[in-house]
This record gives structure tokens, sequence and C-alpha cells, in this order.
């Protein structure tokens, strides 16, 4: 009924569907280049990094490659380059766990620290 | 030159850039300095454009300039010789660029002396740096405190702010978001990148939003800034950043903040 309602009003008001919308598009855009800028890595380049970085996961974890992400972020004065791999099942021992796992990697030190997500 | 207001710490220097051109410094230096100056406080507005004078245009004092920065820098004239005092205001002061020199004139080391000089007459010192990442804009943020950074909602200009604030984050200096040419209705309609997106893309912290207004373009034929025409909507949001600025705590219109739909559809969550 809400849904309706906001469909109606959306008409009424002009308002394009959201994901259409050029604003939509214009922000994943700006993402998605702002990325590249800010590691300094061309396009190629960010695509050999995820491939490298999903072979290296798959070898421990099964992952959902469709939700891997891999974000740099400005935090304050610092960088940080964030990656976010949905796991399915662990592999442990053969016998699978499931379980979800975040691991930031900061840029400079090459520290890993995982949050593991019940 | 009148005598200072006896402040001892000196002033507080800000460079406004932006990367991109066209998207609002001298506009905005010109504004907030003479909104600083309605309020008080004594400002020295300084054109770093060498070659490409602009300010003076804006503040209506194009026929004023005898004496420019690159005088000063050379000795050839003293330092508070070149500064023009405003038409409307005693506070508000321009240091003008020169028109026929290159860009190279000054050097890093040659502006901190003459900006350090007059930070012992002013509050505040607003520095209009050029466009670009090259020479004007490292002596500008080289001689300042603090940046004001200004962006438009187009992808084009976010980028290349983008690419300044890690400038000068890399320097350990602070700053904060103008957006210019905000179009309320542009962004309801989806047709512009909301505030909040801005926000998310180049987290830092937001000085303010001005609005798209042909008042703008009006003044800056009159030669007048736009903070004195009391219909002005860019008017009284340059009169908010400079509130800002000074400390005063005044919260984003809701214009500003979200567009009305995402407000309406927030609100009607509680039915579902």
């Amino acid at each position: 009924m809400f849904e309706l309602i906001k469909n109606v009003f959306g008409h009424f008001f002009g308002k394009k569907n959201r994901r259409s919308a050029s604003n939509f598009i214009a922000k994943n855009r700006l993402t998605v280049v702002l990325v590249q800028d800010r590691a300094g890595l061309t396009s190629r380049e960010l695509d050999e990094f995820r491939s490298a970085l999903i072979s290296v996961i798959e070898k421990y974890f099964v992952i959902d490659v469709s939700g891997f992400d891999i974000d740099y972020k400005r935090q304050g004065d610092c960088t940080v380059l964030s990656i976010s791999s949905p796991v399915l099942v662990k592999r442990v021992n053969n016998k699978a766990i499931e379980s979800e796992i975040e691991i930031e990697f900061l840029d400079e030190n090459k520290l890993i620290k995982e949050e593991a997500k019940e | 030159m009148e005598e200072p207001k006896g402040r001892k710490s000196g002033a507080q220097v800000y460079v406004v850039t932006s990367g991109k051109g066209g998207v609002g410094k001298t506009t905005t230096t010109a504004n907030l300095g003479a909104a600083l100056a309605l309020k008080g406080v004594r400002v020295l507005v300084v054109d770093a454009d060498i070659g490409l004078r602009n300010l003076d245009v804006m503040l209506g004092l194009e026929n004023r300039v005898v004496f420019n920065l690159v005088d000063v820098v050379r000795g050839e004239c003293k330092p508070a010789q070149a500064i023009i005092r405003s038409k409307k205001s005693s506070n508000l002061y321009l240091l003008p660029a020169s028109q026929t020199d290159d860009k190279e004139s000054v050097s890093l080391e040659d502006f901190r002396q003459v900006v350090d000089f007059f930070r012992k007459e002013f509050d505040f010192i607003l520095i209009d740096s050029p466009a670009g990442i090259e020479h004007g804009f490292k002596t500008s943020v080289g001689v300042a405190d603090e940046a004001i950074l200004v962006t438009t909602p187009e992808v084009t200009s976010l980028r290349d702010v983008d690419k300044v604030i890690g400038l000068i984050s890399a320097q350990q200096m602070e700053s904060r978001l103008v957006i210019n040419r905000f179009d309320v209705d542009m962004a309801r309609r989806g047709d512009m990148l909301s505030v909040q997106d801005i926000q998310e893309i180049l987290s830092i912290p937001l000085l303010g939003v001005v609005p798209k207004d042909d008042s703008i373009i009006i003044s800056a034929n009159y030669g007048e800034p736009v903070v004195y025409n009391p219909k002005s909507k860019a008017g009284g949001a340059f009169i908010k950043l400079a509130g800002r600025l000074l400390g005063e705590s005044i919260p984003l219109d809701d214009w500003e903040r979200e567009n009305i739909w995402n407000k309406l559809t927030r609100m009607f969550k509680f039915g579902d």
C-alpha cells in the first residue's frame, strides 16, 4: 500500500525511479573513480588486485564473489583500504562453519584485523 | 592605516581553493570577507591569482588598484600602501594580484613574509587561490592555517576537490567544504547530487551550502558583494557561512540537509 502511494506521489512530483535517476548514477560513478584516484591504481590494476585478493581468500574460505567489495576510504587524515568479503563457509579441516568476516588492511602497515560477525 | 584591534595571537589565515576553476572561489572569498566584515571582524582578502586579477572586480575596486602583491614582494612599495579599503566597509581590505607578471613571480617564502606582516593587522585573512594544483595553489596553501574548499554538485568539480582534499590533508591542514550553486529543485527531482550524497563521497566537514542564485551575477555586475542584498538567498547563505567560521552554532536548513521526499518517506514508515 505504501509503495503504491509512493509511486503515485512520485509520478505526481516528477520524481524519477531512484535507480535510474542521474544523481544515483553520478554517485556510483564518482565512488568508483575516486577509489581509483585515491589508491593511485588504474582500473586495470584495480581489477588485477581484486582478482588476486579473491584467489587468496578462496584458499581459506568459500566466499560470495558477487558481494566482494574493495573501498579506499578517507578516515580523518588517514586513508584506509577496506575489504569486505561475505563468507559463506569457512574451510577448517574440511568441516563447514558459517560465518561472516570483514577484513581491514591498514595500507602502510599491512596489519590484518579480523572481526568475526556471527 | 587604522590601528589594529589588539588581537594578540594574530589573524587566522584561510586559503579558499577548489582544484576546478569557475566553481566560485573568488565569489566565496569576496562574500565571506564581506560577511565577516559586516559582523565587525577585520578582514583582508588576498588575490593570489597572479596574472589573472579578479577579486578587485568582484568588489568593485578595480579603479583603485595602485600597487599589488608582486610590488610588495619586490619592495617597490610598503605593504600598507598596497591594500585597498572596500567601498562599504571599513573592516574589509583587498590586496590585489598583479595583472601583468607571470604566475611564478611570488615564491612561498616571499608570500609568507607578506602574509605574516598582515597577520598583525587583521583578524582574518582569506586567500583567493588560483585554480589548479600548481605553484599558485601550493604557495596559497603553504601560507594558510586552514582551507576552505569550494565545489559545485557536479562530478567534475567533486572529483577535483577530492584530489585537493588529499593534498591538503597531506599537509596536516584542516579543511571545510562549501557547496556552491546548489539547486534544491534539481536535487529533489534526482537530477543533482544531494548535500548528503556529497558529504558521503567527500567525508570532510561542511561549512555550508550556497544556493544557485542569479543575484550573484547581478551583484558582480554592480561590483558589490551579494551579502549586502537582504533579498538574496545566496547572500543569506554566505552570512551563515561567516557565522560558522566565527564559531557560531548555525544548523543547516532543511533544504540543505535532505530533500522533502526522504522526510515524508521517513514519516510514513511508522505505518508500514
